[in-house]
């Protein structure tokens, strides 16, 4: 003791002795906690730190431990991490170097959701006794989801390609993290106690098992239960179900499908109301036609052939009369065919889907639809729009057409 | 379930009910041209809504107050 307080260490030489002692106490640890301060490196290596309630820890897992790890860590994930314990000396820190990490209980997580699903199964809650028809034909869809996401880009943009007569309500909620489970429930209530839509879809885009994990709540499971407007789930592109896939009416795989799903095309019921039109006009059509036969039948019975020519003339007018309404009503019948016909032909000169497959993109800046190259100049960002999505794009150079100043 | 009195569900079905009638045996020869031109005029309204219509998202949020808002949302 007297020796070892006369002794002096330097800095480097005390931190070498520390990094000794804990390099060979702990050389393989298991150690759990959650992660913050995650940063992914330019090289490949992870930094975070791991920590608990009252302790944190630094970590650090190097590219070639990286590099053959499936799963994503993210902020706030508890995770259990394999590794040995060293000291950076440069900053006198100690550390753990991960060779291995893994999400906890995912076997937890997996467990509480059959466990779930078992019990509200027995409920009968997913029983297609309970399932709600979806309406035909939607007026106003609800679409419950994140208002930032691609979902509802995706389920707006496929909605109003295939009818822009349908109104869209967005409640905008939290699809992931704390409080989203809540939020969701919340909001399809508010739908119904609302009742203006006829239809919810709830959903957002794929992710991992705790990224959709709101959606395998109790709480949206009872909501899409106790719904009476009919509910559409739209979870991710994953193969997996979650619990709200199993309690809705019905189940899309994705947000795009489930605008397919509950929309039926302008195209689609223009066809059938023109075909609506048609049999009508073919009833009427054979009505008449059936009427007057029977009308000439009785001219020429025998029994009435016998009778004096006042009745044979009276009976002739009556026929004339008749053939007469039958024409005009054929006539009033094709004109209004031929206004139907006209409106759709309008309508698909206007359709948006038309003007895209011919090459055409909407060119717009900030918002603003371009409409002049004099609204442009060298490096202008602007965005092309698409039928099936957009693009950033700088202006690379401008040139004015030759005789757009000149025009007489 | 809904407030809307005229919807385009029920303008469909009161189009397949008016086709039903025209093809009934009974229905007298001034009623079906009344149904027909009754038929004909939802057909225009309804192809008139279709091709005028234009997608409108609104944000649906309940105030603290209790009471429904709705706001535009513009991000297509």
């Amino acid at each position: 003791m007297q020796t070892d307080t006369a002794t002096v260490f330097t800095v480097s030489q005390l931190t070498r002795r520390i990094k000794g002692l804990l390099e060979d106490a702990f050389p393989e640890i298991v150690v759990t906690g959650e992660i913050s301060n995650f940063t992914r490196h330019g090289s490949g290596h992870w930094y975070f730190t791991l920590k608990d309630a009252s302790a944190q820890l630094s970590a650090v897992m190097f590219r070639g431990n990286t590099l053959g790890t499936s799963f994503r860590p993210q902020n706030g994930m508890e995770v259990v991490c394999r590794g040995r314990l060293t000291v950076y000396e440069p900053r006198g820190n100690y550390q753990i170097i991960v060779s291995d990490i893994q999400p906890r209980g995912e076997g937890a997580l997996q467990a509480a959701f059959e466990k779930l699903k078992r019990r509200l199964y027995d409920e009968g809650l997913f029983d297609d006794a309970r399932k709600k028809p979806l309406p035909p034909y939607p007026d106003v869809i609800a679409v419950v989801t994140s208002p930032t996401g691609a979902a509802v880009r995706d389920m707006i943009s496929v909605i109003h390609r295939r009818n822009p007569a349908v109104q869209i309500l967005l409640v905008p909620v939290l699809v992931q993290g704390p409080g989203a489970a809540e939020q969701i429930a919340s909001a399809i209530d508010l739908c119904n106690a609302h009742d203006e839509a006829d239809l919810i879809i709830t959903g957002r885009g794929g992710g991992s098992i705790e990224d959709l994990w709101a959606f395998n709540e109790e709480i949206v499971a009872r909501a899409i239960a106790r719904s009476a407007i009919p509910v559409v789930s739209a979870v991710g592109h994953e193969v997996d179900f979650t619990i709200a896939d199993f309690v809705a009416d019905v189940r899309a795989a994705t947000p795009s499908v489930a605008g397919e799903l509950v929309v039926r095309t302008r195209e689609e019921m223009l066809g059938q109301l023109e075909h609506i039109a048609m049999t009508a006009g073919k009833f009427v059509d054979f009505t008449m036609r059936a009427r007057m036969q029977r009308l000439r039948t009785m001219l020429t019975d025998r029994a009435f052939s016998r009778l004096g020519g006042r009745l044979r003339g009276a009976m002739q007018l009556l026929d004339d009369r008749a053939e007469r309404l039958h024409r005009d009503v054929e006539r009033a019948h094709e004109k209004r065919l031929h206004a139907t016909a006209l409106l759709r032909e309008r309508l698909a000169t206007h359709d948006p889907e038309r003007f895209f497959q011919r090459g055409a993109a909407l060119l717009s800046r900030d918002g603003i639809p371009v409409r002049s190259i004099t609204q442009l100049e060298t490096g202008a960002r602007v965005t092309l729009r698409l039928r099936d999505g957009s693009a950033d794009a700088t202006v690379g150079g401008v040139s004015m057409a030759d005789n757009s100043s000149q025009a007489q | 379930m809904s407030k809307k009195t005229e919807t385009y569900e029920s303008s469909i079905t009161r189009l397949n009910e008016i086709v039903r009638l025209l093809d009934a045996e009974e229905t007298p020869l001034e009623e079906s041209m009344k149904l027909y031109a009754e038929g004909i005029e939802i057909v225009e309204k309804c192809v008139r809504d279709l091709s005028e219509a234009q997608t409108r998202i609104k944000e649906l949020r309940l105030r603290s107050d209790g009471v429904f808002e709705t706001l535009d949302f513009d991000e297509v």
